[in-house]
């Protein structure tokens, strides 16, 4: 049996990028019972504690939706042609939006409430985060079957590249997950960055096509079209939903590199920083 | 499947053979050195420092100590061989607990290299991961696998802990409806079981009730005779004797003593004997401990408390959530050399305070394996206080007659809240308590005889030659 050799030394990890990845999936792979059990944990006891459970996790997307046909309704919001049922429309970007906002947590929420694992039980960060991100599309999952309820009593007719659907999501959790893993390590030193997120988000909902379409000129069109990465992902995703062909397939595959280029950023950095991040902790 | 929360460690999974003299040493410490900050918000500011710095491939000055900072662990070089039993024993902040987490990977080092060999298994915190919604066993699987045994190897010995932990017919209750109790037990019997290469065992030794914690202690000397290698920190050092072959004593985050356990238990008790009185070592932390101190003059009750500046508790520093910080027990004989059955005694506790106004203060003075408390006072419990000011202060009582046999004790206490006689400081209880020893004064037939019977204290006894036996009887 080899015997694992674990040698410890005082130099930054990013002298040593090349290792630094390859440590990064050798730890992973050793820590797939780790996150498999974590995971199942997790996945318990959302659904175990809670009598409501499964309905409790489309509550929120539920009651957006709620407020959003009735203002709509009230002529408070200027939707633009939706197409198809407008409660359909924004109960699939809920869905798409409420991922993507967990997957920026992931890293965030999800490192600071495992920290006595991370830091008594040497379970590595990114084992912690990879268990939360298999919880965001588990939870993913079981609302996508309230969609499909929502599809039938619509009568909306599905087309075949649903299936490609989990693929665009990888995109939309991984963006987050980026952005979640740039911030995270700043977080465990300063906790405004976790009190900043919500009111960043907010913001940053109303400046992609959840609610209404995505507008063609302006300001806005700049804003939501061009300058907002989360827009052509959430769009594919709902065009691969109920449209069948891919409105915005350059921006699509722009934001998918940019995504791509932001999680190499982003874990290169979280590895860097966590060590030293950990250090400053109270535990 | 170890994370090593270091920069630049590696793990590499051994192809070639190791030199058979490298592969004697399951652990390999070679002048580690760690830095910590007093302050919090400063060490914080550090860390984003670190991190810009990390980022940028400079090099973080592991030498320059910035404001604030101290070395925890000040250039320790340490190996432990396969089979070997070493218990680290050392006063509060002299950097037991750090240098643990160096060698886990659980704290990065500031200089120097740590090398393991084998399965690392740190229980520093019971029931790590625990989820109050799952059951027992479903958590036992859990803590497993955050602890690195993958589930196909549970799975045959589940029922051996199970039955250790001695809680089968609740193991399929959630555990929150557990005691704490329960818990801990749970966890440890999960913990012990993974028959680690190297097991590291800081102060959880301690849970339970005695009959478990035996246990517990025969479980880990059973893993020492299969061939486990431990390194136990601990506050007993009794438990250092039944269960190490070996002693490391850490003084100031360095190596002060490296050798035969009973040997190093020893100097440990006397180095505490030393502490409890202000012409101490802990003035002078790159002085190695003496051998006994014994035969040290203790200073006069007249000698002004100023002269001799109290050892600090390291790493501790007053904040709004620590206004008061208890440093040091004294325990100084009114008049002649040492403390003596029966003599007039002072106790001085020094502690430092951000804030003023009227307090309580007391003491427990129990034996030195702090199994059994032998007398308390404590001033504060009826309305009577004394004024703390902000600063250094002194508070000192006197008792006429020292009632304690001759031998080495431990003093615990601290400085109470007046209106909810709750502990704004202490000293002993959640670290190690001061140490002082009573020595013995003129010997006599009734001293002898009093050591023979090993009793704890002696009580004056007036007695009455009374020819009146029955007088109560009527």
């Amino acid at each position: 049996m080899a015997t694992p050799v674990l040698v410890h030394s005082a130099e930054t990890r990013l002298r040593r990028p090349l290792e630094l990845w390859l440590r990064l999936f050798r730890e992973l792979r050793a820590s797939r019972e780790v996150i498999w059990e974590m995971l199942k944990r997790d996945l318990r006891s959302q659904y175990r504690q809670s009598f409501l459970g499964v309905f409790l996790s489309v509550l929120p997307a539920l009651a957006t939706t709620g407020w959003a046909v009735l203002f709509r309704n009230a002529n408070l919001i200027n939707a633009g042609d939706v197409k198809i049922p407008y409660p359909f429309y924004v109960l699939c970007g809920m869905m798409i939006w409420a991922a993507f906002l967990e997957s920026i947590d992931a890293p965030i929420g999800g490192l600071l409430s495992e920290q006595g694992l991370i830091s008594k039980a040497n379970v590595p960060p990114e084992a912690v985060i990879a268990a939360k991100l298999g919880q965001v599309f588990v939870n993913f999952f079981v609302k996508s079957l309230v969609v499909a309820v929502a599809a039938v009593w619509y009568q909306i007719h599905i087309p075949g590249t649903v299936v490609l659907v989990p693929l665009a999501m990888l995109c939309v959790v991984s963006l987050g997950c980026a952005i979640g893993l740039l911030l995270a390590p700043i977080n465990f030193l300063y906790r405004d960055i976790s009190k900043a997120v919500p009111v960043v988000t907010t913001f940053w909902f109303f400046l992609t096509p959840i609610i209404f379409t995505s507008p063609n000129e302006g300001l806005a069109s700049l804003l939501v079209r061009k300058l907002n990465p989360v827009t052509p992902l959430l769009v594919t995703v709902r065009d691969l939903t109920f449209r069948g062909y891919l409105s915005m397939r350059t921006e699509f595959e722009l934001a998918a590199a940019f995504t791509f280029l932001l999680l190499i950023v982003g874990i290169t950095f979280h590895r860097v920083a966590m060590p030293i991040v950990l250090d400053r902790t109270n535990s | 499947m170890s994370y090593a929360g270091n920069e630049g460690s590696e793990t590499v999974h051994a192809a070639a053979p190791m030199a058979e003299a490298e592969a004697l040493y399951l652990i390999e410490v070679r002048g580690a050195r760690k830095k910590y900050c007093r302050d919090f918000r400063r060490s914080l500011y550090y860390g984003l420092q670190d991190v810009a710095s990390a980022l940028l491939l400079r090099d973080p000055h592991p030498e320059e100590l910035r404001q604030h900072e101290f070395w925890a662990v000040d250039g320790v070089s340490f190996k432990l061989r396969r089979g070997e039993s070493v218990g680290l024993l050392g006063h509060n902040g002299a950097g037991k607990s750090t240098l643990l987490k160096l060698i886990t990977g659980q704290r990065s080092l500031t200089a120097g290299q740590v090398t393991t060999r084998g399965r690392v298994v740190a229980l520093t915190e019971l029931g790590l991961g625990f989820d109050g919604a799952l059951t027992g066993r479903e958590n036992a699987y859990l803590n497993a696998a955050i602890l690195g045994l993958p589930r196909h190897k549970l799975t045959p010995i589940i029922e051996d802990i199970i039955d250790f932990a001695g809680i089968r017919e609740f193991i399929d209750s959630a555990v929150q409806t557990y005691s704490s109790g329960m818990k801990a037990r749970l966890g440890f019997s999960v913990a012990t079981h993974l028959e680690p290469d190297i097991l590291i065992v800081d102060e959880v030794l301690a849970v339970g009730d005695l009959a478990f914690r035996r246990k517990c202690i025969q479980h880990v000397m059973g893993y020492l005779r299969r061939g486990g290698s431990l390194v136990l920190v601990t506050h007993d050092p009794g438990l250092v004797q039944a269960v190490c072959s070996r002693c490391v004593m850490m003084d100031h985050g360095r190596v002060v003593f490296d050798g035969d356990a009973v040997e190093g238990v020893q100097l440990y008790l006397d180095f505490g004997r030393a502490i409890a009185r202000p012409a101490n070592l802990a003035a002078d932390p790159s002085r190695p401990p003496p051998p006994s101190a014994g035969g040290q003059p203790a200073p006069q009750n007249t000698v002004p408390t100023g002269t001799h500046p109290p050892a600090r508790r390291r790493g501790s520093e007053l904040s709004d959530e620590k206004p008061v910080i208890v440093d040091a027990f004294e325990l100084i004989p009114e008049a002649g050399p040492s403390l003596l059955t029966g003599q007039a005694a002072r106790v001085r506790l020094r502690c430092r305070s951000k804030i003023g106004g009227p307090v309580g203060w007391g003491a427990i003075v129990r034996t030195r394996d702090l199994r059994t408390n032998i007398f308390a006072f404590g001033l504060g419990f009826d309305g009577e206080s004394i004024d703390l000011h902000a600063g250094e202060n002194v508070l000192e009582c006197r008792i006429p007659h020292l009632p304690l046999q001759p031998g080495n004790y431990a003093i615990c206490g601290g400085v109470s809240d007046l209106e909810t006689i709750q502990a704004i400081a202490a000293l002993g209880f959640e670290d190690a308590p001061d140490f002082f020893s009573v020595e013995t004064g003129e010997a006599s037939r009734n001293t002898n005889w009093q050591d023979v019977m090993q009793t704890l204290v002696q009580v004056p006894v007036e007695w009455i030659h009374s020819t009146d036996a029955g007088s109560h009887e009527t």
